[in-house]
């Protein structure tokens, strides 16, 4: 089939109007980070006349963000190690193992997998109160492991699954132990998927605002996320550092996102596919 | 048969039971940290909320049990009749608008020679951002004293939309946003069921004669069909759970032209003082997204994604 | 009780695993060290928050050395509070939204009850009565008031000016203003609503009580009057009126939030704005580039004398767990000191205590703190919803009268369920007791 130069370059403008669609409201964020704040007011939807860094400065100290992404960053590799651990032993007994109730368990997870969040979240609270998990990124942790586990527990079966069994009964065989064949003949197989599931557990702690702002409390103890949604709240007519504090609190993912495209898109689609 | 048999296969059987016993254990060893995580932070709790359902609870006072009286007063509560309304309605814009024009840009991306990845990748994009960071972009946006709506006057067009004010169109709005994140999401969901499609079906249509659109509709759709009926699926049970955007962008107003039944329940539990009745809104939530779920099982088994 | 075994076997695996540490048991390496907790409203402008570090907690901290205050910022201190505390838990200092939260909290055994310290600290004598007198309980005192506040319309002295605007003195005025506002394409108020939807009880609060009258909308409160008869009708048909003319923020209050109007009026994009005597510590960080002043709403039906719809805007108790009162009371007592009192009336904040000397104050803050005092001296104060009105009522009220400007229920459709929930508040005895 041949295609005609014209209706290359026009696929390519109407592609090109559909990217603008997608990246535009990104775009208008970078550039209200560098306009001078003076200018946003009298111009707040044009092109910024000069660049300045002030307000990404003053977003920075104001907001002490240093504090909460290292909050962040601590609670998504707490949650990722967690649910790659947890996770990942649930999942091998649903892929490998048959047993009775195996059934009940898959449909038990697909019905938590589904719950809406706002389901449990007052209990929740009085379980937390009573475990003196309030305020607390460990509390918080734990959250975000139980509700993620569900589907990546699936994401994890669907992987385990394609491994051949005879593989692991000659591992049986040569005298490993049911925890020595997960750990060194599954975990090694697996690293693509396990990447996949830390990918996409990062990047839900890190953008979840939900739970993050009902159960910490403490300035000090804000993920990124709620430190924005403060932020939000007390300069909410300082239209500049917000918009600073917004690219600071998407970068680290969007630079993450360039590099690992890949696995992001992949994990993303094929997760929710055979979850 | 000598006693002595009689012990040595009572052992074995003593043996085997426990060996089997140990051997049916394993896989609870191995679910057991998972499943005490998910009892504690989900299971646990949501049986929690069917228990609050039944009692008078305000958050401060001795619950005291009302049976379903929470219940009753749902069915004559017009507010919730409203959010569940509009929740309908999210749900058909969600089941249409994202999916079509994913497929459309999907399929134009497809026959893209140069570029594709850059198109998937920056069309994926929103995806990772965060909700409340776009939805302030957006509100920025829809400000109708600063965003777009200054630009547009400038240009002058008149009547611009009030994108959050106007109670007929709010709801859209919020959608809109909703879905530009999402749609990135289903586009890629669908370039990759056409790059697996058929390519020698194409090529005997086009000898036959078929035209463009004939080709789409007879050739390529019936290969997608698995993939979209997923993507209804997804969409219809992700879309009954909406709450960030509205929840940040315009809190259910104006008037309740945006209230949908997580920002209702939210409101109920945390604003108005009555987490008894807000649990019953939640239950009544999770009945019907599962009626969604259960309809689509039986869909599946019957073999529709065939 | 199985969890409470479990959990800290799990935590020390997890936090050997993860190596971060539960942040909630701070360890207190020296027993003598008192910590009191204390929840702050963390959007209630950097200003306030500021003086609260600064001059509150630091300046107590210096004179008891043994004693920490912990402070925690949050949207919702006191949703918080009544979490934690539900589940026999949190803060020392119990900051509460006004006199029905704590008569609600009081009602549900949370707060301590002060007579004790009252007697110690001699707290009667400080207090105005009317507003020491809202904080009681059966009796007992259960907190102490926070600042009072009134609703005034800020407005351009510029502007007006400019365009020989007068402030007006009648509804008929006022709307005649407003049209020529309208006119001139400047929008008369500024006001926004859609991150914080309750602040439509601010235009409730002035509606009926300029409307009404202070006594006959006190009539309704007690429930001798309905909420539903004609004066309260012709007050929402009012308040309706300027509303669908566009004169409030051109029928787009919904649309933007609080902070995004005050910058409409700091911008000059609009003329005015009705907002309560809080946003005097606003205008202090960040004043106007222009001149501006305070007019009390002018009454809006004849023979009806206008008013200043009053508010008690907080109250702070002790928590019944607290294991440390005696120090939460003192610290209690130096919040509202004399010291502290004054550098809080300099920002705008109005504590009811009867020491106050107003000395080099901001003419603007001058000018509302004599238009209230004055108001109070001859009995021109009015009752504004988060004070005065009982619960439901007030959560009816402010969350559905959008519904009447965008015209999707009818003026009497509303009043009516507003009648409702007010027979449901007075059912479960909410209504707010006025001492007489």
């Amino acid at each position: 089939m041949k295609t005609k130069p014209i209706e290359v370059v026009s696929r390519h403008f109407f592609l090109f109007c559909v990217f603008l669609f997608a990246v535009g409201p990104l775009f208008l964020l970078v550039m209200n980070t560098f306009k001078p704040k003076e200018e946003f007011l009298t111009n707040p939807m044009g092109l910024p006349s000069s660049l300045t860094i002030d307000n990404l400065i003053a977003a920075w100290t104001e907001g002490a963000y240093g504090q909460a992404f290292l909050n962040s960053l601590l609670v998504g590799v707490a949650t990722i190690i967690i649910v790659c651990i947890s996770g990942g032993f649930a999942a091998y007994a649903l892929a490998k193992y048959d047993f009775k109730g195996q059934n009940t368990i898959m449909a038990f997870l697909l019905l938590t997998m589904s719950v809406p969040m706002g389901l449990f979240l007052v209990p929740l609270f009085y379980v937390w109160q009573n475990l003196h998990l309030m305020d607390s990124l460990f509390g918080l942790i734990i959250i975000y492991s139980g509700i993620f586990l569900p589907f990546n527990i699936f994401l994890l079966r669907s992987f385990f699954l394609g491994i051949p069994k005879e593989l692991l009964e000659s591992a049986r065989v040569d005298g490993c132990n049911e925890l020595q064949v997960f750990m060194k003949l599954i975990v090694p197989l697996s690293k693509p998927v396990f990447l996949t599931v830390a990918l996409l557990v990062g990047l839900w702690t890190w953008n979840e605002f939900f739970f993050a702002n009902a159960f910490i409390q403490s300035d000090e103890l804000r993920t990124v996320s709620t430190k924005y949604l403060a932020f939000v709240g007390s300069f909410s007519s300082d239209w500049s550092k917000v918009s600073a504090a917004g690219l600071i609190s998407t970068l680290p993912m969007v630079v993450l996102y360039l590099f690992l495209q890949r696995q992001f898109i992949e994990g993303l689609t094929e997760g929710s596919i055979k979850g | 048969m000598s006693s002595d048999l009689v012990i040595i296969n009572e052992v074995i059987q003593i043996k085997r039971s426990r060996r089997n016993w140990k051997k049916a254990m394993i896989p609870w060893l191995f679910l057991s940290p998972a499943l005490f995580l998910i009892l504690l932070v989900v299971a646990g709790p949501t049986i929690g909320t069917l228990i609050l359902s039944l009692t008078d609870w305000d958050g401060i006072q001795q619950p005291k049990f009302i049976g379903i009286e929470n219940y009753q007063a749902l069915l004559s509560d017009p507010n919730f009749f409203a959010a569940l309304g509009n929740n309908f309605k999210w749900m058909a814009i969600f089941c249409t608008v994202p999916i079509i024009f994913a497929l459309i840009i999907a399929y134009m991306v497809s026959k893209v020679k140069r570029g594709q990845m850059f198109y998937r990748s920056s069309f994926f994009l929103p995806q990772i951002v965060s909700t409340v960071v776009s939805a302030k972009i957006w509100a920025w946006i829809y400000n109708p004293f600063m965003g777009l709506n200054t630009v547009l006057t400038k240009w002058g067009f008149h009547n611009v939309p009030m994108w959050l004010g106007d109670p007929a169109i709010a709801l859209f709005s919020v959608a809109l946003v909703d879905g530009w994140r999402y749609w990135g999401f289903l586009m890629v969901l669908i370039l990759t069921a056409l790059h697996q499609t058929d390519k020698s079906l194409e090529e005997a249509a086009v000898v036959e004669g078929a035209n463009k659109v004939q080709i789409f509709w007879y050739v390529i759709l019936p290969q997608l069909r698995p993939t979209l009926m997923l993507i209804l699926m997804l969409t219809m049970i992700w879309s009954f759970a909406a709450f960030d955007y509205v929840f940040v962008m315009t809190n259910g107003g104006p008037g309740n032209a945006t209230e949908l039944i997580s920002t209702y329940m939210y409101k109920e539990a945390l604003q108005n003082q009555s987490p008894g009745y807000a649990s019953s809104i939640a239950l009544a939530m999770a009945v019907l997204s599962g009626i969604i779920i259960f309809v689509f099982g039986i869909l599946k088994k019957k073999g529709w994604d065939m | 009780m199985k969890v409470r075994k479990w959990l800290p076997v799990l935590a020390a695996s997890f936090l050997l695993l993860s190596g971060c540490s539960s942040s909630s048991s701070s360890s207190s390496s020296d027993k003598d060290k008192v910590e009191i907790s204390l929840y702050a409203n963390n959007q209630g402008g950097t200003e306030y928050l500021d003086y609260l570090q600064n001059d509150v907690i630091k300046g107590f901290e210096a004179k008891h050395p043994n004693i920490k205050i912990k402070l925690v910022k949050n949207s919702d201190p006191e949703g918080l509070a009544k979490q934690q505390l539900a589940a026999g838990g949190g803060p020392d200092v119990i900051a509460l939204n006004g006199p029905t939260s704590a008569q609600d909290f009081a009602a549900a055994n949370y707060l301590l009850p002060l007579d004790e310290y009252a007697e110690k600290y001699k707290w009667e004598e400080d207090y105005y009565p009317w507003a020491y007198q809202t904080v009681q309980n059966n009796g007992k005192q259960i907190a102490l008031p926070g600042s009072y506040e009134t609703l005034v319309v800020y407005y351009n002295r510029d502007m007006f000016k400019q365009n020989g605007w007068e402030v007006p003195t009648s509804y008929e005025e006022l709307e005649e203003l407003n049209k020529k506002m309208a006119d001139k394409d400047i929008i008369p108020f500024a006001f926004g609503s859609s991150d914080f939807k309750a602040a439509n009880e601010w235009w409730l609060s002035v509606a009926f009580n300029e409307t009404v009258g202070a006594d006959g909308f006190k009539k309704v409160l007690t429930g001798e009057t309905p909420w539903n008869s004609p004066e309260m009708k012709e007050s929402i048909e009012k308040l309706n009126n300027l509303w669908t003319k566009g004169y409030i923020n051109s029928k787009q209050s919904q649309a933007i939030t609080l902070d995004d109007a005050t910058s409409l009026f700091l911008s000059g994009k609009a003329a005015m704005k009705m907002e309560g005597t809080w946003l005097l510590s606003t205008f202090k960080g960040s004043p106007p580039p222009f001149d501006w002043d305070v007019f009390i709403m002018p009454s809006w039906k004849d023979g009806v004398e206008a008013n200043l719809p009053l508010a008690l805007g907080g109250a702070v108790g002790i928590n019944k767990n607290s294991k440390h009162p005696d120090e939460t009371a003192e610290f209690i007592d130096w919040m509202h000191s004399k010291q502290n009192a004054e550098k809080l009336l300099e920002m705008g904040g109005f504590l009811p205590i009867n020491v106050l000397e107003a000395k080099n104050l901001d003419p603007h803050v001058q000018k509302s703190f004599d238009l209230l005092n004055e108001a109070m001296e001859n009995n021109q104060t009015g009752y504004a919803a988060w004070t005065y009105w009982p619960p439901s009522a007030e959560t009816f009220a402010w969350s559905n009268i959008e519904s009447v400007w965008l015209g999707q229920i009818d003026t009497d459709t509303y009043l009516d369920k507003l009648q409702e929930a007010f027979e449901e508040d007075k059912q479960k005895g909410k209504l707010f007791k006025f001492n007489d």
